[in-house]
């Protein structure tokens, strides 16, 4: 078990410490008006928080975003099982697989807002569709590393597929499928904050957008903020459930 | 008697492009028979496809031509549910790692089928004891040592009570002490049973083959064949500085420089 | 032929769904009218001016962005692995560069630098360099520390350490990164481009999205897959293959 590495914390902390530094040295030399001190953006984002403002969009975007990650997760591990275990399935897949990850997300996003319209669904697919393929090809390489040996033990005691998906791949996965977890969770909320502010008229995102284009860096700044933190937020448990779950 | 396993000639080759024929003949017209009850070890330096030999026996290898594949009289060809009432133990433990010891024996008797689920609890919990694992059966594998690991592989074999055990060298990657140790359990609680189980064990160790069987095969490098067998009539508890056991594993060695092929 | 049968389906579906079930060519193209627009495209006619001139203008920047982040990401990623105290210093800076979407670094830096270059290309930066960063770290640890001892005691310093040891034992992350963050760029270009530049591809996509007609979005996107495909399959393919079975004999 680790220990409370003191270094780490002290080193982590002082990377924060040092961007708020750079920070506010940049918007005293800059112009306030032009780009806003740290105090003055933590102090909207307090705002924002405090009169319950903030809980709407961010709502909004949370929701979306966890659909589509669970979507993305879901089809994704079947994809990455599917392709471990046939050899047809990996080969039909290949160039498909290929495509998705040289396809310019942007495109993605304008062609799911404009063609197939504004709503959740839209987003929720969209953001499942762009996660499957890293968490597809991320559970089939862990797939890899499942030792000859036990399918050859699994074959001696005749286990049939339910149980091996079962009792096998899917405990193999645990770790795997956390780290991915966690990857796909940020591309998610990436994708989901994009298509707001590339359309999508409500959360963060949106958010961001109209400070944009009302010239508002501050509240831009302080919806970024939010953005970030829960990112943060959903970083940290992952890393603990990582910690929790993984008993072997 | 009819013999608990009998192959009768069978062929089994391999492509193998450095070979002038293209194939890599490992049995050619090969037959052999192991009687009931009986620890048959099979013995043969590594590459002489002994493990082979195992996994044709339960059917998850299919030789290229054979008259018969027969298990008490019923070719496995015909019937191969015969192969569920056949446990192997392998090199590794080969454990999954996010069981426990007892889940990992409820895992096999589930693939194979063969008890009534009533009976698990009560049959896991039996041959842990037997094995001197009672307490430890619900720890994770990487809470037990080597050893203690390949006593629940061989526990995950016995608990469905299969009528063969097939085993693939399970104490060659052991340290001398642990794999004494391990023969020691496994001839205890195999003289333990009033209705003895067949098994094959597969070694390329002369002096573990003199105290664990009534029969001995030697085998020769591929394309195999038997150059000795030998019954060893022995009682339980043999010890591995007896002057008989000694007596035996001299004339296996002699054996082997004669006829197995190696050059001396 | 395998591979490529889901594509034929795939294009199959595309053109039954758009033909006979979502009639509205502007909103859903059908791949005849999408070539059509390729085709405009390869032959250098646009609403914005020459096409060729905006595709070089993107492609520039991206080449540009993933040649400084490949190169930051690298130098940042040996000290991060060698010395566990710059890494857990590095680690929440580079988590924010890999977060935040390029087009927000954009609304910052347009706000510090007004409409240059440097803005989507230091936005790209920011976040191509992550990856690097972190595939290096990795490979630096993985660096034997019997490997290690051997330089210290035959003095291996500095300049040689670095180009003599360490860049040859991670050869393979290396490689593996330039192919992630090249394929990650060319995802990612884009969302740089939308606001404040006089050309590029991003701001072409903006045009047509603007005015709803979705063909040469779609072609734009074939376009640009196509091209990091190509350049995938041409220059990191061989390459890896070739680092790789040089890594093998020295075993």
């Amino acid at each position: 078990m680790l220990r409370f590495d003191t270094s780490a914390a002290l080193a982590q902390i002082a990377s924060v410490v040092v961007l708020l530094v750079v920070w506010a040295a940049a918007a005293i030399i800059v112009d306030m008006r032009a780009l806003p001190a740290p105090w003055l953006v933590f102090g909207t984002l307090g705002d924002l928080i405090l009169s319950g403002q903030a809980f709407v969009p961010l709502g909004e975007t949370l929701g979306r975003t966890l659909a589509g990650f669970a979507l993305g997760m879901v089809l994704g591990t079947g994809y990455g099982i599917a392709a471990a275990l046939s050899r047809t399935f990996r080969e039909l897949t290949l160039w498909l697989l290929q495509i998705s990850i040289f396809t310019p997300t942007l495109i993605l996003i304008f062609l799911f807002l404009i063609s197939l319209g504004r709503s959740n669904l839209t987003v929720i697919v969209l953001v499942g569709l762009v996660v499957m393929p890293v968490v597809g090809t991320y559970i089939r390489d862990a797939m890899g590393d499942f030792e000859d040996e036990l399918t050859e033990m699994a074959d001696s005691f005749k286990i049939g597929l339910r149980e091996r998906v079962t009792g096998m791949y899917l405990p193999f996965l645990v770790p795997p499928l956390l780290a991915a977890g966690r990857v796909a969770f940020t591309l998610a909320w990436k994708v989901a904050f994009l298509s707001e502010i590339f359309g999508f008229p409500n959360g963060i995102g949106w958010q961001v957008k109209t400070g944009y284009d009302i010239y508002n860096i501050q509240l831009l700044l302080a919806w970024l903020m939010l953005f970030i933190f829960v990112l943060l937020i959903a970083e940290q448990l992952m890393r603990l459930a990582q910690r929790r779950f993984v008993k072997w | 008697m009819i013999p608990k396993v009998s192959l009768d000639n069978i062929d089994l080759s391999f492509p193998d492009a450095s070979r002038p024929d293209g194939r890599k003949v490992i049995y050619e017209d090969f037959s052999l028979q192991i009687e009931k009850g009986s620890f048959t070890v099979l013995l043969g330096p590594s590459g002489c496809g002994k493990s082979t030999l195992l996994n044709i026996i339960n059917g998850l290898l299919k030789p290229n031509n054979a008259r018969g594949i027969v298990i008490d009289g019923t070719d496995l060809r015909s019937e191969p549910d015969l192969s569920r009432q056949m446990a192997y133990v392998f090199q590794g433990p080969r454990l999954l790692r996010w069981k426990t010891l007892a889940e990992n024996a409820e895992f096999g008797l589930r693939g194979l089928g063969v008890q009534p689920r009533e009976k698990w609890r009560d049959l896991i919990d039996k041959y842990f004891r037997a094995v001197g694992l009672g307490d430890a059966q619900h720890l994770y594998p990487h809470q037990v040592s080597g050893g203690m690991r390949q006593r629940a592989s061989i526990v995950r074999a016995w608990v469905n009570e299969p009528q063969i055990l097939l085993m693939d060298e399970p104490f060659s990657h052991l340290d001398e002490i642990t794999a004494a140790e391990m023969r020691r359990i496994l001839t205890n609680l195999w003289t333990s049973e009033e209705e003895r189980r067949t098994i094959v064990f597969v070694t390329h160790d002369i002096s573990e083959a003199a105290q664990l069987a009534t029969d001995i095969i030697m085998l020769t490098p591929a394309p195999s064949r038997i150059c000795l067998r030998r019954k060893v009539d022995l009682p339980w508890p043999r010890r591995m500085d007896s002057d008989e056991v000694i007596a035996v594993e001299k004339e296996l060695r002699h054996a082997f420089a004669e006829r197995a092929g190696i050059g001396f | 032929m395998l591979n490529a049968a889901p594509v034929v389906v795939g294009i199959g579906l595309w053109w039954t769904i758009t033909t006979f079930v979502l009639v509205q060519p502007r909103l859903f193209p059908p791949p005849q009218d999408v070539l059509a627009e390729l085709l405009r495209i390869l032959s250098n006619d646009g609403p914005l001016g020459s096409t060729y001139a905006h595709a070089g203008a993107t492609l520039l920047r991206l080449l540009t962005a993933w040649a400084i982040a490949f190169v930051i990401g690298t130098l940042l990623g040996v000290l991060a692995g060698r010395k566990r105290l710059v890494f857990d210093f590095m680690a929440n800076p580079v988590w924010i560069a890999m977060s935040v979407p390029s087009v927000v670094w954009v609304f910052i830096l347009l706000v510090l630098f007004g409409i240059e270059n440097i803005v989507p290309v230091s936005a790209l930066v920011l976040l191509l360099s992550a990856p690097v960063f972190l595939g290096t770290a990795e490979g630096v640890r993985a660096i034997s520390k019997d490997l290690l001892e051997m330089c210290d005691s035959y003095h291996v310093r500095g300049w040689q350490r670095l180009t003599e040891f360490y860049l040859p034992s991670i050869a393979s992350y290396m490689v593996a990164n330039a192919r992630v963050s090249f394929a990650y760029g060319i995802r990612i270009v884009l969302i740089a481009e939308v606001i404040g530049l006089p050309n590029g591809v991003g701001i072409l996509v903006a045009y047509w999205s603007d005015t709803l007609f979705m063909a040469p979005i779609v072609a734009w996107g074939i376009l640009l897959t196509a091209v990091g495909m190509a350049v995938d399959l041409l220059v990191f393919g061989p390459l890896q293959r070739r680092i790789r079975q040089e890594s093998e004999l020295s075993r």
